[in-house]
């Protein structure tokens, strides 16, 4: 390692624990916010050290682009409701208090002790040689793709991709299942858009953004990039084009937006049974069949994952109003219930 | 294409499909989906119980490869009578829902907000049984890990179709648990994976995982299974939850999701860790011990009669705990009665509070409360409820010759052989405490002469579903010997 390179390690390495002290200290939402998105791009700058740009892509993206604007929305609709305070408004609004100060001691000793067996541990004992990254480099030929990644998501571990985008479909039905008729974010279609700011933005760079999107599905089989990656940057396309008010917000009452929603899961399952009875096992790819098949999958995987991440940006559920007539009466009779929740229902 | 190949295709996929289907969210199409979802599985798990008993345990290596490089699912006795009852449990429970939320899709209150969570109770439901099924199947850490999430994710949103305030907050409170339990799992995942290189369970079982990181994994992965399983003292966020849910939800979430995370935990100490450690096994007794007692107290004390249930849960969970010490004698040599009537009370539980959770929804749903004393009377108005939450809390209480009665009796016989005194007393008092928060309901139920006047007629189905679950968890005590054999397919140390 240069010194150079020590440096540089060093200095991420002491960033992200910065961030991360200060993230957990600070009484203030949007400030966290703020710090959990400058930690998830310091955390995919040491991914890029690590010699890992998938995952450094991923969590670029992912972690800190799509969870922090998450975030942000939901500070947004918090703050008109109850303000930012130096206390979580989340906490003081349900009306509980705060854990006791021997339930805060047991779960952060608890944390500490896990963290630090764990790094003793790790740092103290000898690995087994990692034989998997060989096996998968010798028979990365056969799965039809040329990026370890891909052949490892798209082929030798596909049950599992599928079954992630099966999360993704419950996170979007819970989400839409919480629909108690919210107000929806965005322009309505057809206003104009006013803001010349957003105009110019949406005019130059959502091209931009669908092309490589395109490009990162396209070249995932060779290079870092994948259905993930560009599902993510097709999302803030469709974000930025819903605010403009030039796409109609995406709503579960539409036909079309379900489809693309469920077309990902449904085709990938379809793919999977489809070889069955060719080769006897599920999503086992008839031999030359592999790389058409794997990039078809993508390209839906692609447009689901787009539209998920842009309807649960757009459509964010109101918290329903307290309702007397729908609470139920019972005080919870468990002292540790009443514990770990605070004051509420007495 | 072999028949554990098919078979665990169809039982997987099928309800996944079928979420596709129900994802549409016409009624004519909701039913659609539940009814696929229900065939699925039943034929499915139907099929892959007749491979294990033809020919043993079996595997699917998915995508051709096999492990370590690829996932494959295994198929053993413990997890064919898992998927069996998850399938039975879940067709009725699906037939009761489809009554209690086809109120809902009628034009008045179609877009009120439970109108339209209504919608998404089958795509939801379909998305759980999914993630129930892929558990019992899969032969793979990080496989098991993206199940956990789909089942923590769907049973979450399930809780807050129930609308109201309390419920979205117990709600949310139930994914936070779930998701902290989540990632003490991958937590534990991540260092057997640095450790030994292979994510695949007979693969690590073969290596015997020993020495300090497999030990702070597998205490971390037993804490957030714990969690999720709401063992005492974990279990202050299941009452809320389990009473909060709508009725087919909360049946749904007590006889079925709290077992999928107790599978991992067994699949993890004995399949892969080959017992793990006396103090370990003896430690998660002791506080299934807790659990019975808490829970049982708790439950007598409760106003509320799906409160009354969900602490009756978290009691009973901890019976499938007491399993655990009783099952090491000596390494790889075990206790085939401890094994088996552990894993029959799991089985039985299933049954019984599906019942008893369905049958109280009926009474609720006839009064509309939920309030013990407001119940009064309702027996004579709901006779088949009524004999379904009786029946069902006796299988619970393990009173002969229902499926509990089974599982306790050997239970109590592999305590005895050993000389568990312990843990003989409690099973014995636990018993006790069930037959009298079980007898507290029957009593307001019965209380009055006449019946209740504010009354709305239930739908004929959702009692009917209620009676047969409990019927299923008397009669499965008179053919226990069939599951009894299943369960012995493979055993703990099933490689």
């Amino acid at each position: 390692m240069t010194a150079l390179g020590f440096l540089l390690d060093a200095a991420v390495v002491l960033l992200l624990v910065g961030l991360a002290t200060r993230l957990l200290l600070t009484r203030h939402l949007f400030e966290a916010i703020v710090l959990f998105v400058s930690y998830g791009l310091t955390l995919s700058l040491a991914w890029v050290r690590l010699g890992a740009p998938n995952i450094a892509l991923a969590e670029a993206a992912l972690g800190a682009g799509v969870t922090g604007a998450l975030f942000l929305n939901t500070y947004q609709r918090l703050t008109e409701r109850i303000g930012d305070g130096p206390k979580s408004p989340l906490l003081e609004d349900d009306g509980s208090r705060d854990p006791p100060a021997w339930f805060k001691g047991v779960l952060g000793g608890g944390v500490l002790l896990l963290v630090l067996g764990a790094g003793w541990a790790l740092l103290g004992a000898g690995r087994r040689p990692a034989f998997l990254p060989h096996e998968i480099a010798a028979r990365l030929p056969e799965t039809g793709v040329q990026n370890p990644v891909t052949g490892v998501l798209l082929n030798f571990r596909g049950y599992d991709t599928l079954l992630e985008i099966a999360v993704l479909v419950a996170a979007m039905a819970g989400v839409w299942s919480l629909d108690r008729g919210s107000r929806r974010f965005g322009r309505a279609r057809g206003e104009p858009d006013e803001d010349p700011v957003l105009h110019a933005l949406t005019r130059f760079a959502v091209p931009v953004t669908v092309v490589t999107a395109v490009y990162l599905t396209w070249v995932g089989s060779t290079e870092p990039g994948g259905a993930f990656q560009a599902g993510s940057l097709l999302a803030g396309a469709g974000v930025l084009l819903t605010v403009a008010g030039v796409l109609p917000p995406p709503t579960a009452a539409s036909r079309p937006v379900r489809a693309m929603v469920a077309g990902g899961m449904a085709g990938f399952i379809l793919a999977g049974i489809a070889v069955l009875p060719l080769t006897g096992q599920f999503l086992h790819y008839p031999e030359g069949w592999a790389y058409p098949m794997i990039l078809g999958i993508e390209a839906l995987l692609t447009v689901s994952i787009a539209v998920v991440l842009v309807e649960l940006f757009v459509d964010v559920p109101a918290v329903p109003e307290p309702d007397p007539a729908l609470e139920s009466v019972d005080p919870s009779g468990d002292p540790l219930g009443r514990a770990l929740r605070g004051k509420e229902g007495s | 294409m072999t028949e554990f190949e098919l078979w665990s295709t169809v039982v997987i996929f099928g309800p996944l499909l079928a979420s596709v289907v129900a994802l549409s969210a016409r009624p004519a199409l909701l039913r659609a989906g539940l009814v696929l979802g229900s065939l699925s599985t039943l034929v499915g798990s139907a099929g892959l119980w007749r491979a294990v008993a033809l020919y043993g345990p079996g595997r699917h290596p998915l995508g051709g490869w096999g492990q370590p490089l690829g996932i494959e699912l295994w198929i053993d006795g413990f997890g064919v009578a898992m998927l069996a009852v998850t399938a039975l449990v879940g067709a009725l429970t699906s037939l009761y829902a489809n009554s209690y939320f086809g109120d809902l899709s009628e034009l008045s209150v179609r877009d009120s907000p439970a109108g339209r969570g209504a919608r998404f109770f089958a795509p939801l439901w379909l998305l759980l049984w999914t993630a129930l099924n892929g558990i019992y199947l899969s032969a793979d850490l990080f496989n098991l890990y993206v199940t956990l999430e789909i089942l923590g994710l769907s049973a979450a949103a399930i809780v807050t179709l129930a609308v109201s305030r309390q419920a979205t907050v117990a709600g949310m409170r139930y994914l936070l648990v779930s998701l902290i339990g989540s990632l003490l799992y991958l937590l534990g995942v991540a260092l057997l994976y640095v450790q030994y290189g292979t994510l695949s369970l007979e693969g690590l079982a073969a290596i015997g995982p020993s020495g300090p990181i497999p030990a702070i994994a597998l205490a971390a992965m037993t804490v957030g299974m714990a969690a999720k399983t709401a063992l005492f003292p974990f279990h202050a966020w299941l009452p809320p939850a389990h009473a909060g849910a709508p009725a087919p939800g909360s049946a749904i979430l007590s006889a079925l999701v709290v077992k999928g995370s107790f599978f991992i935990l067994v699949r993890l100490w004995f399949s892969v860790y080959g017992g793990g450690s006396p103090e370990g096994l003896i430690l998660l007794g002791v506080l299934g011990s807790g659990a019975i007692l808490w829970g049982s107290i708790l439950a007598l004390r409760q106003v509320s009669l799906k409160r009354l249930i969900a602490y009756s849960t978290v009691a009973q969970l901890g019976y499938l705990f007491v399993m655990f010490p009783l099952l090491i004698p000596e390494p790889r040599l075990w206790n085939a009665d401890a094994w088996t009537g552990g894993l029959l009370l799991a089985i039985s539980h299933a049954l019984a509070k599906a019942a008893m959770f369905l049958a109280a929804g009926n009474m609720s749903y006839a009064v509309a409360e939920d309030r013990l004393t407001s119940i009064s009377g309702v027996a004579h108005r709901l006779p088949m409820s009524f004999f379904a939450f009786g029946v069902g809390g006796l299988s619970l209480a393990g009173l002969p010759p229902s499926a509990g009665f089974v599982g306790k009796w050997l239970l109590l016989r592999s305590a005895f052989e050993t000389a568990h005194w312990t843990w003989i007393a409690v099973i014995a008092v636990g018993g006790l405490l069930t037959i009298a928060y079980v007898l507290k309901v029957l009593r307001y139920a019965l209380d009055r002469d006449e019946a209740p006047e504010d009354f709305r007629p239930v739908p004929r189905r959702m009692e009917w579903a209620a009676a047969l679950l409990a019927l299923a968890a008397m009669a499965l005590g008179v053919r226990a010997l069939e599951l009894v054999e299943l369960l012995l397919v493979g055993g703990p140390f099933p490689w």
